[in-house]
């Protein structure tokens, strides 16, 4: 009987109660043909099925977002280092550029686990693409022209339909936490290392590797949040 | 939230096998529709995460049952088609119809 609470707690991770419960009946009606070790086998295989996608999308996400984080971080500020602006284009630069970095998280992951048909997962990477782009070529100013242009018609688009505007929300919503954490992982990080750069101090940089791993969990949670019908039989809760 | 459904060959199976049950399709009978009729068990897992894709989609609607001894008093979740469901699967059935127009391969075919 503990196995089964045990069963059915392992499967409410990834479903709601009341559909892992069913779950569990089913295996239990066929447990008399398969035994006890049938049931386990099963049980393990529908959650590995359940589990499969996010895995692998929070895997590609943080790799890509690392990968991005690492290109966008040497581009600005040992490439184009010698001839950043200042003053006020300066600040806005480096938003531009932690926003990007941050979407390059979120970009990986909603396109891996929702698909690129997915609204949010839409907006994700469209605005991943403008920041990056800006990001990277902010100093033409045909670039920066053309990336305005397609940000405000991107924008005036989301607003004239409700799912995309939704979308749009969704993300806004999910950068701002994402940014928190962000925050929260630079704050903690230099606390821990002290005088010292939070790269030379390991637990301060695995503290802000954490805060970027959990990026992708921002996305995952204003997802649930703004769509709960999306999660597995959330009908019925 | 997503594009017009579109069915695979799984879910098709699945939409059919639910219909032929009526009001006892769940997860357990389903999935012995599916071996009785194709000679192919599907696996549990990719049952239960069709099932949950087709919700979404809109394709099918669940309910709960009620909870039973047999069971260890856990209830059942039965499956219905919705209205989007049968279109979707008509849809998919006349496209399969409409390619084998012309072809005598289901008379040829020794299977």
């Amino acid at each position: 009987m503990r196995n089964l609470v045990v069963a059915e707690w392992l499967l409410s991770r990834y479903t709601t109660k009341v559909c892992a419960v069913s779950i569990i009946g089913d295996l239990i009606e066929d447990r008399h043909e398969s035994g006890s070790i049938g049931f386990w086998r099963a049980l393990f295989a529908i959650l590995w099925c359940f589990v499969w996608r996010r895995t692998l999308a929070f895997a590609v996400a943080v790799v890509f977002g690392l990968i991005c984080f690492d290109f966008l971080h040497n581009l600005m500020y040992s490439v184009h280092a010698t001839h950043l602006p200042s003053g006020q284009s300066r600040i806005l630069l480096d938003c531009i550029c932690l926003a990007s970095i941050l979407l390059s998280f979120g970009m990986a992951y909603t396109a891996v686990r929702y698909g690129v048909k997915d609204t949010f997962a839409q907006q994700v990477i469209a605005l991943w693409g403008l920041t990056s782009i800006l990001s990277a070529y902010w100093w033409m100013p045909v670039v920066m022209v053309a990336v305005t242009i397609l940000g405000v018609s991107l924008m005036l688009r989301s607003f004239f339909s409700e799912p995309t505007r939704q979308a749009l929300l969704a993300v806004v919503v999910a950068l701002s936490f994402a940014v928190a954490v962000y925050w929260l992982a630079c704050f903690f990080a230099q606390n821990l290392a002290g005088s010292h750069v939070p790269v030379f101090n390991n637990l301060a940089f695995y503290v802000f590797v954490l805060g970027l791993a959990l990026q992708p969990t921002v996305y995952s949670r204003v997802h649930d949040m703004f769509w709960p019908s999306m999660r597995t039989g959330a009908s019925l809760s | 939230m997503l594009a017009p459904a579109s069915l695979g060959e799984f879910e098709q199976i699945i939409l059919l096998a639910i219909l032929r049950l009526g009001d006892f399709a769940y997860a357990v009978t389903i999935r012995e529709e599916i071996a009785h009729c194709t000679h192919r068990e599907p696996a549990r897992g990719a049952l239960y995460t069709s099932l949950d894709r087709l919700e979404e989609k809109g394709l099918v609607a669940s309910r709960i049952g009620e909870p039973t001894p047999e069971r260890g008093g856990r209830a059942k979740r039965f499956f219905t088609v919705t209205k989007a469901g049968r279109v979707a699967l008509v849809n998919a059935q006349r496209a399969y119809q409409k390619l084998l127009k012309g072809l005598d391969i289901l008379e040829t075919s020794g299977a």
